[in-house]
């Protein structure tokens, strides 16, 4: 296992130094000129726009621009923010990460409250109406765009009952119940897509499973039904989920972009737009940096929950 | 750009969606976008709250670019928290520009202003607001690029606590006293310079007492402040919120007490019997800038026909609700410059357009592309109705959408389309400061679109020298920029833009008053009722 962990390891050194070269690489394809913008735009004066060209390096060659920023990148200098402001941009990405990442972890619990038992209950009994049900059910959480969801959400639970805050966001150390009232509707808002794509990979997986042969000898022996669901399909039937999993990890990360917008929570996604808007490059690149990054870490961490779950996948 | 069109294509999803839950969330009421509403007022004055707080709710990550020293704030709309904080030295009010740190002025000059200070003000640190405070708040603003405005102040003399001479390397007084009305000209106490991005102390009302970047700005009142008793509340909490259709939510979920209303939000507020609305004319207009280096806007036939070309009373009635006011002319009725005999001449008239271009030489009407800044709704509504209006005209638009941030490098400096749909900020009691950049030589976009002319050079300049804001002064000069450009076509006005808060007609009296110009909010009277 150990070898396997290294092996995966280095692998991600290439990949990782690819990701920053692209990530640096799509500045210029960015529209605009961030000296301009920042030295007044209409009004601005062209010797001070030149002035700000150097001061940015934006006047040196690509791939020294890369390098200095690379190698600032990796003592963990992601520059300051272009307009100004009272942090860095590390500091910004790190006051909201957790944001984010707890906005995340929140919208996947949602998607595995939902997925895994609608997915039991389809699997298990395929054909019936509880399989039919919870099918149409998918189909309508898979069709449903998480911004539409997110504001009738906000119309039934903030403004018609009240139930519920529309916006902002309270700390989990400052009020562990006011964080959980901020979460609620943004997570499931966010989750909800995730839950039915689960559901219906463990029900596919499940009716596969299901109908092994294994399965068929463990029930002739009789062995009781809760175990051969519980120790012999599901675990046979969570490697594709695991895999979905992962992948809804990274684009629940990525969701959460509309939907802090939605309901104002000062996560990384609040950050990166209003940096596009502005055409921040520092916080640009550090958000997207770090947003790559995660994305690798989280499929090594799949990577790695492969080899945990099969013996096979490790000896490859 | 993936990332654009699905945030555009979900802002406006989202719009029509919150929008159309808010309406029928209202009193039932039917909401007429045709002719001209009235808005509503708080019915109930109520009695101020001493220890209300008003939650004012603003997109922050827009708005605020995290940085309260005026010298290093990007976002000119900071003024709105900032101007709650400090003063500045001069105030605009109405077309006036009133006193603010300074409760005097004269021009001795073209290049010198002396500022007269009340003696005995103070900071909210305790320190004196006299004129070494004036003097080292403007020269640290002054550093900055963005504030280009003071880089014409050459040096500033203090002959005593109570004076400050300004001298200018060229002759802009008008520009100067006007800039010092707003976010370049507020003062602050020398002590803060260093701390000032994140500490600020000023003489405003208010002072900073919390601060989450790009989720609340908490102020409390200033007791020391000249100015305290002009203002009822106990303090301010701008709340982040995004703008349009989630402000409202927010409004209509009582999480905040006052939004800035946009244009497509209007209805919704209008039908909902609990918020009320305030409306403020303003001198900013929405206008079409075009491209006269090159064909066919090089054509000043062409260009005078396309006045006639536009409905404006359609984009006020679709657009704006009603709300706005038509630009037939560069100022509105009451300003300095409006001329009443341009008043009606330049209605929507598409066979007088085509016949005129058929004098021009184009029988087949013209073809040209024009920009319309993308994911702004504004934007994003006036521009295919004004080409529905202009292809009857025989001014066959193409649209070309391109980001705000990509406006500068792309349709400025790269040349890319023949015109575009923006807002002209006229910048208040400085009526001419606009034509200075769009018509004169030193004008960035002057020089990008090639509109130099020089005899607007006088009557702008004329205006700026006197550094007078009065009808005697600024009439007659900015009645012939405003002729020159509309009987030339340099550019079609469409609308002088509202400016539009909504309010809890509940927590909120005042009433309130939307502020004049763009981001300049007011609070001066605004109260939080005693329950």
């Amino acid at each position: 296992m150990g070898a396997f962990i290294i092996r995966r390891l280095l692998a991600l050194v290439p990949l990782l130094l690819l990701i920053t070269f692209i990530v640096f690489a799509l500045v210029l394809v960015i529209p605009g000129d961030p000296a301009q913008t920042l030295a007044g735009g209409t009004k601005s004066d062209p010797a001070t726009v030149l002035r700000l060209r150097h001061l940015l390096h934006l006047d040196q060659p690509l791939l020294a621009q890369y390098w200095h920023w690379l190698t600032h990148a990796l003592r963990g200098d992601l520059g300051r923010p272009l307009f100004g402001g009272s942090q860095t941009v590390a500091q910004g990405i790190t006051s909201r990460f957790p944001v984010t990442l707890g906005l995340t972890l929140g919208a996947m619990f949602v998607s595995l409250l939902i997925g895994i038992p609608a997915g039991i209950i389809a699997g298990l009994k395929p054909g019936t109406w509880r399989d039919r049900g919870v099918t149409f059910g998918t189909s309508v959480g898979i069709a449903v765009p998480d911004f539409w969801l997110a504001m009738i959400l906000v119309v039934l639970f903030a403004v018609k009952s009240h139930l519920l805050p529309a916006i902002g966001y309270v700390g989990f150390s400052k009020s562990p119940t006011g964080w959980l009232k901020d979460m609620v509707l943004p997570c499931t808002a966010l989750g909800l897509a995730g839950g039915a794509t689960i559901a219906r990979q463990l029900r596919g997986s499940l009716i596969d499973v299901m109908d092994q042969d294994y399965i068929r000898t463990a029930r002739a022996m009789g062995v009781r039904s809760r175990t051969i669901i519980g120790k012999y399909a599901l675990k046979n039937a969570a490697m594709p989920v695991l895999t979905l999993v992962g992948l809804q990890f990274a684009y629940l990360l990525g969701g959460t972009f509309i939907i802090e917008q939605i309901f104002s929570i000062p996560g990384m996604g609040q950050y990166i737009l209003s940096a596009i808007d502005l055409k921040d490059l520092p916080i640009i690149q550090g958000v997207v940096l770090v947003t790559a990054v995660i994305f690798v870490v989280v499929n090594l961490a799949v990577d790695l929950c492969y080899g945990l779950l099969n013996p096979k996948v490790r000896a490859q | 750009m993936a990332r654009s069109n699905r945030r555009l294509f979900a802002k406006l999803v989202v719009g029509c969606v919150v929008l159309a839950a808010c309406s029928s969330s209202g009193s039932g009421k039917a909401t007429s976008t045709s002719g001209n509403p009235t808005p509503k007022t708080a019915a109930d004055q109520g009695t101020p709250d001493p220890n209300g707080v008003l939650r004012y709710g603003q997109d922050l990550t827009n708005a605020f670019s995290d940085n309260f020293d005026p010298g290093a704030e990007q976002n000119d709309c900071a003024n709105t928290e900032l101007s709650l904080i400090d003063q500045s030295v001069t105030k605009s009010q109405g077309n006036e520009v009133v006193g603010g740190v300074a409760s005097s002025w004269t021009v001795d000059t073209p290049t010198q202003i002396t500022l007269k200070l009340v003696a005995g003000e103070q900071f909210s640190d305790g320190s004196p607001l006299n004129a070494s405070a004036v003097k080292q708040s403007l020269l640290h603003t002054q550093k900055s690029f963005l504030r280009t405005s003071l880089s014409v102040i050459s040096s500033i003399d203090t002959p005593n606590p109570t004076t400050v001479v300004l001298h200018l390397s060229k002759p802009q007084a008008g520009d100067v006293l006007w800039a010092l009305t707003y976010i370049d000209g507020m003062i602050y106490s020398p002590a803060s310079i260093p701390n000032e991005v994140k500490k600020p102390i000023g003489s405003g009302p208010f002072k900073l007492a919390k601060y989450q970047v790009g989720q609340l700005i908490s102020l409390k009142e200033n007791p020391t402040s000249p100015v305290a008793s002009k203002y009822k509340l106990a303090g301010v909490d701008f709340v982040q919120v995004g703008s349009g259709p989630q402000a409202l939510s927010a409004l209509n979920a009582n999480q905040v007490d006052m939004i800035d209303l946009t244009p497509e939000a209007y209805p919704a507020a209008k039908a909902d019997p609990s918020i009320g609305i305030a409306v403020t004319p303003s001198l900013d207009y929405e206008t079409v800038q075009l491209r006269m280096s090159d064909p066919p806007f090089n054509n000043d036939k062409v260009r005078a026909a396309f006045e006639y070309a536009v409905d404006r009373n359609e984009i006020n009635r679709v657009v704006f609700n009603g709300q706005a006011t038509i630009a037939d002319q560069l100022f509105p009725k009451g300003t300095p410059g409006y001329d009443p005999a341009l008043a009606g001449v330049y209605t929507y008239n598409p066979t007088k357009a085509k016949g005129m271009l058929t004098t021009a030489g184009f029988p087949n009407g013209v073809k040209f592309q024009m920009v319309v800044l993308g994911g702004i709704p504004t934007y994003e509504r006036i521009a295919p109705l004004l080409q529905n209006e202009m292809e009857k005209a025989g001014f066959h638009a193409t649209l070309v959408r391109i980001q705000p941030t990509a406006i500068l490098q792309d349709f400025y400096t790269q040349k890319k389309a023949n015109a575009i749909v923006v807002e002209n900020f006229t910048n208040g009691p400085a009526l001419w400061n606009n034509y200075l950049n769009n018509y004169t030589s030193v004008g960035f976009v002057a020089k990008a679109l090639g509109d130099i002319r020089p005899e607007l050079v006088a009557p702008v300049s004329q205006a700026d020298r006197a550094g007078k804001f009065d009808q005697a002064t600024l009439d007659a000069p900015m009645k012939k920029v405003s002729n020159l450009v509309m009987s030339e076509g340099l550019e079609v006005p469409l609308v002088f833009a509202p400016r539009m808060v909504a309010y809890s007609i509940d927590r909120v009296g005042g009433p309130p008053v939307a502020p004049i110009g763009s981001c300049r909010s007011d609070l001066e009277g605004v109260f939080i009722k005693k329950k």
